[in-house]
């Protein structure tokens, strides 16, 4: 309602202001050459002080006064010709009612189209110490932030947000959290897991050598925890190490026997395994690492896809990022999304293949280079 | 609430310019002084609503009103003050509000200074800013609104280009605003003398000081972008002759030749038709500037031929104005009246081949800057033109322009003396020739050209002295008269003296940077040394620092000279977690004789760092002379005299010896 009378008050003012000339009594128009011949005189006048200051000599003053005062003749005689008289009439009336109607009436019109009249400012500070936002997650988060900004070596706080960074997705600031979690308070069985699932979210789900050492460790605290176990499973499918792989998940089966959610997954990766070696799928093709969500159970979720669609889809969108990449190669994620997809599946050759040729398209540009190496680096495709 | 304040005034604030475009031209053109009154009121308003709307804007991004887009889209929380304040206009929309806002704050110092103004064309000015208002923020709210909402809030923003989180760049914008919107003003007045069909005597007298406050600016703009890129990017370099760069030299180079017509306008009432063209050239020049950088067409033809609307949007107000403007100035110019004669040998005519110079070399940047993009757009073709182009077209255009410079404020109004300016001109002469032996007997491996750019510079400095010298007649009386003269001189004369050798120290920068540059690329461990133009470097290892919204990894280095400690200068690399990008900080040690630059590079294997450590000559020169070219403008500027160039009157033989030294 506030709102309401401010724009209201604004729009009055306004008009007011605009339309006053239209009613108020306004001069003939006006006499320019009365104007130039003004000028023309103030030149005079400048033109004799700067004879008296001897800035200018006696005959240059004479012959500067001498066309001036030529100008000002003109001017002169030109302003007693022009007796212009002034049209006066319903103009300004009609004027006066088209704006003082027209302009509230559009400009309302306009803002109800493009404004949001309704949404109360938010600033920053009023949402984070309001008590009705008690329970927003969002609120704590950014409260939490706040605080860790001012004390970054407060250990607790990096400890209580990872995981809420890894539940919203936001990997790499959660592998960031964990990491200085670990700096500040040691390492531990959880802080480890959730670096190394942080980090293996972050490559979209391909497990690099820094979440495989994370991970080990995490097990060396507790050797219990699943989701190690299953991100390092799949590691060894990466390398191609199946039979390895193999092992994993029949001791990871026979550890969760009771847990349908993991059996189901577990012994679909046991089934694509033993394809796997046995030469059914053809071994360029390896089973993609499922995008393993924030849990577990997204983990399963994701799996309830069936393997032949899941191969498919990832098939094609590979296939048609390397088509577009083929049309239009300047786009360097594009590119690193390609040799890190081909690594995923297992296709190394394809993916140092199109390493070789992103680092051709970006020759000369030393950034690309150095993050494409990084990526091969990381993927293990430098040798 | 204020938030939605803001966006109505936006709003209204089109409205009003609408007003201010439409009623004063009826007025003019019925002859209804009612109706041109109008235009005052509207231009004061129009500045005040847009005020309303920025500050609105400010407090948004001030408070992380991250319920307005533009603010989450632009900024974050963590962000330090002074760039959650240039973050208004750090972004497309809030710097389209900030360039309205100060179009805005012109109109209403015209309508409110301008009683010295016929009221017809007092009203035909206003009319003209105000089609210019209503076109920009058409564009403003119907494209690039700043004050679109969303619902739910997020919590935090996505913030600001860590590259733009600079001091020098936060605060070159408005600068360069200031000098592109500025010369709205004299294209305002150009197209009112056009409606009108002539060009009243006041005309000249607001023109040139309109102009010279944005050709200031816009040069402080220039250097300021300059010099950020400088230390900022990390390559040691000044001027890339990149598009974005030259959509702001364009308009420069325009605007100077402007100044100087404008000069000879004011001064002498002649060059008034080329003056109007001048004006509209100069500020269709920004325009296209505007058009370069804000469409998009600069990154890629076909990101523009993607989202194309608001480049065409652009791309229509160009053509409206450009075009209208253009095809106005062919149907009136003919009408308007050719003003005072002269020689020419004069200085109208020096100030002429001024303009013949600055115009032909705007082209050629003009033409380096659009081929690309036009060969782009017709064949997918993609090429660039750099550096050896413009070496080839616009020094070679310079060369002629700077060593006539010295010459023009010594010869007289209306008809000059050449040879008498020569004359005076020897010492300045003998200064520069002299340099350029000596260098040439101590740097025979330089570059041949280095010498005579130094002769160039030095010459461009002793003529600016030489210009004060002659009309303070040293030399020819006492001491004691000649130094009560030189007080006695208009601030204008010292204003052009100043910006004179302003750029002639410039030109000593750029030749001394360009020819004696030295650069070392190195691997270095921590305890390593490099040696780099006398200086001794040792490397002291990384370490790694937390600053406010970013990590950094930072290497000092301590150098000394002869064994002396000098300074220590820490390059490093910034992380910027939330725009996850990284910055790199150059170390800069600044002195006289040139610049240290160190830039931190990618650690190696043996756990040494690449370092690249360039010496550059001279090169606080260039911002230098900058700031001296800006305060000739403003001393030029605080001279509110009429001006009035006294012209030398034809006379026998025998009397123009004895006035030989009685210049203006």
């Amino acid at each position: 309602m506030l709102l309401w009378v401010i724009l209201a008050a604004l729009t009055a003012a306004v008009l007011c202001f605009l339309l006053y000339p239209l009613v108020g009594g306004q001069k003939a128009a006006d006499e320019r050459n009365a104007f130039d011949a003004a000028v023309y005189r103030d030149q005079l006048d400048e033109i004799e002080t700067d004879r008296a200051r001897g800035l200018i000599g006696e005959a240059e003053a004479e012959a500067a006064r001498l066309e001036v005062s030529r100008r000002l003749l003109a001017a002169d005689e030109k302003g007693a010709e022009a007796a212009s008289d002034a049209a006066r009439g319903v103009l300004p009336r009609v004027a006066f009612v088209a704006v003082a109607v027209g302009l509230p009436l559009a400009a309302l019109s306009a803002y109800l189209f493009y404004g949001s009249p309704r949404l109360p400012d938010q600033p920053l500070v009023a949402r984070l110490t309001d008590p009705a936002n008690e329970k927003d997650i969002g609120v704590l988060v950014a409260r939490v932030e706040a605080r860790l900004r001012a004390k970054p070596d407060e250990g607790a706080g990096w400890d209580a947000i990872a995981p809420i960074y890894l539940g919203s997705q936001r990997y790499a600031d959660a592998a960031d959290a964990y990491r200085q979690a670990i700096r500040l308070l040691g390492p531990s069985a959880k802080r480890l897991a959730g670096l190394g699932q942080a980090l293996v979210m972050e490559q979209q789900g391909l497990v690099t050598e820094s979440a495989r050492k994370a991970l080990k460790e995490a097990l060396k605290y507790d050797e219990t925890l699943v989701e190690p176990r299953i991100l390092l499973a799949i590691a060894k499918e990466q390398g191609g190490e199946f039979e390895d792989a193999l092992t994993d998940w029949r001791d990871l089966l026979n550890l969760r026997q009771d847990d349908a959610r993991w059996t189901a997954m577990i012994e679909g990766r046991i089934a694509r395994a033993q394809a796997q070696l046995s030469g059914e799928v053809p071994s360029g093709v390896a089973p993609p690492v499922p995008q393993p969500g924030p849990s577990a159970a997204d983990i399963a979720a994701v799996q309830s896809m069936s393997p032949a669609e899941r191969q498919a889809m990832v098939d094609n969108m590979v296939q048609r990022l390397a088509e577009r990449l083929e049309t239009n190669g300047d786009d360097l994620p594009g590119w690193l999304r390609l040799v890190r997809a081909y690594s995923v599946l297992g296709r190394s050759n394809d993916a140092k293949e199109a390493l070789a040729r992103a680092k051709d398209q970006f020759r000369g540009n030393a950034q690309a280079i150095e993050e494409l190496d990084i990526l091969a680096e990381d993927l293990g495709l430098t040798s | 609430m204020i938030a939605e304040t803001g966006h109505y005034a936006l709003i209204l604030a089109l409205g009003v310019a609408i007003v201010q475009m439409v009623l004063p031209i009826i007025g003019t053109r019925l002859n209804d002084p009612r109706l041109a009154a109008v235009s005052i009121p509207a231009a004061q308003l129009q500045f005040i609503l847009v005020c309303v709307a920025f500050v609105a804007l400010t407090v948004a991004y001030v408070t992380s009103d991250f319920s307005v887009l533009n603010v989450w889209q632009n900024s974050h929380s963590a962000k330090p003050m002074i760039y959650k304040i240039s973050g208004v206009w750090g972004n497309h929309e809030g710097s389209m509000v900030l360039w309205v806002l100060i179009l805005a704050l012109f109109g209403a110092a015209v309508a409110t200074f301008g009683s010295n103004l016929p009221r017809r064309l007092q009203a035909n000015v206003l009319a003209v800013q105000g089609s210019i208002a209503v076109a920009f923020l058409l564009f403003i709210v119907m494209t690039s609104n700043p004050f679109l909402r969303i619902d739910p809030a997020p919590f935090d923003g996505q913030g600001l280009n860590p590259v733009l989180q600079d001091p020098a760049l936060a605060f070159h914008p408005p600068f360069l605003y200031a000098g592109y919107v500025g010369f709205s003003m004299a294209f305002s007045f150009a197209v009112a003398a056009l409606i009108d069909g002539r060009i009243d005597a006041a005309w000249a007298r607001w023109v040139r000081p309109w102009t010279l406050a944005a050709w200031m600016f816009l040069t402080l703009g220039i250097a300021m972008g300059s010099w950020w890129a400088y230390y900022e990017l990390g390559w040691g370099g000044f001027w890339f002759w990149d598009p974005v760069e030259n959509a702001s030299f364009m308009p420069w180079l325009a605007g100077t030749a402007l100044l100087h017509s404008a000069l000879v306008m004011e001064k002498r009432d002649a060059l008034k038709v080329w003056t109007v063209l001048l004006a509209i050239i100069t500020f269709s020049l920004s325009l296209m500037g505007a058009f370069l950088v804000r469409s998009g067409v600069l990154t890629s033809v076909h990101a523009f031929a993607v989202d194309p609307e608001r480049g065409v949007f652009i791309l229509g107000i160009m053509a409206v104005f450009i075009g209208g403007s253009f095809a106005l100035f062919a149907w009136r110019a003919p009408t308007l009246s050719q003003g005072g004669l002269f020689a020419p040998i004069s200085r109208e005519g020096a100030l002429v081949l001024n303009n013949l110079l600055l115009t032909v070399s705007c082209a050629a940047v003009f033409v380096g800057t659009l081929y690309p993009l036009a060969l782009e757009a017709v064949s997918g073709e993609k090429i660039s033109v750099g550096a050896p182009f413009f070496n080839l077209t616009f020094v070679p255009l310079m060369i002629p322009l700077l060593m006539a410079v010295p010459f023009g404020p010594l010869l007289a109004w209306k008809r000059g003396d050449l040879l008498a300016a020569a004359q005076r001109l020897t010492v300045a002469a003998v200064v520069s020739l002299a340099a350029m032996i000596a260098i040439l007997a101590t740097h025979q491996s330089g570059p041949w050209l280095a010498p005579l750019g130094i002769g160039l510079g030095l010459w461009l400095i002793v003529g600016a002295a030489t210009e004060l010298a002659t009309r303070s007649k040293l030399t020819e009386v006492s001491l004691a008269e000649s130094w009560r003269r030189l007080r006695n001189l208009p601030r204008a004369a010292y204003g052009t003296a100043l910006a004179h050798a302003g750029l002639g120290v410039m030109v000593l920068g750029l030749v001394g940077t360009t020819a004696w540059r030295s650069e070392r690329i190195e691997a270095l461990v921590p305890g390593g040394t490099v040696n780099i133009a006398g200086y001794e470097l040792t490397f002291q290892g990384v370490k790694e620092r937390q600053g406010p919204n970013y990590k950094e990894l930072a290497g000092p280095f301590s150098v000394t000279r002869a064994g002396q400690p000098v300074t220590t200068l820490i390059p490093s690399k910034r992380a910027y977690s939330v725009e996850k990008s990284a910055t790199t900080e150059a170390g800069i040690y600044n002195s006289w004789r040139g610049d240290l630059y160190i830039v931190l590079g990618d650690p190696l294997k043996d756990g040494g760092y690449s370092v690249r450590v360039y010496f550059n000559p001279l090169v606080r020169l260039i911002w230098l002379g900058a700031l001296l070219m800006f305060l000739g403008g403003g001393v030029s500027l605080s001279d509110r005299r009429l001006r009035v160039g006294a012209p030398k009157r034809a006379k026998p033989k025998t009397q123009s010896a004895l006035s030989a030294g009685n210049s203006p």
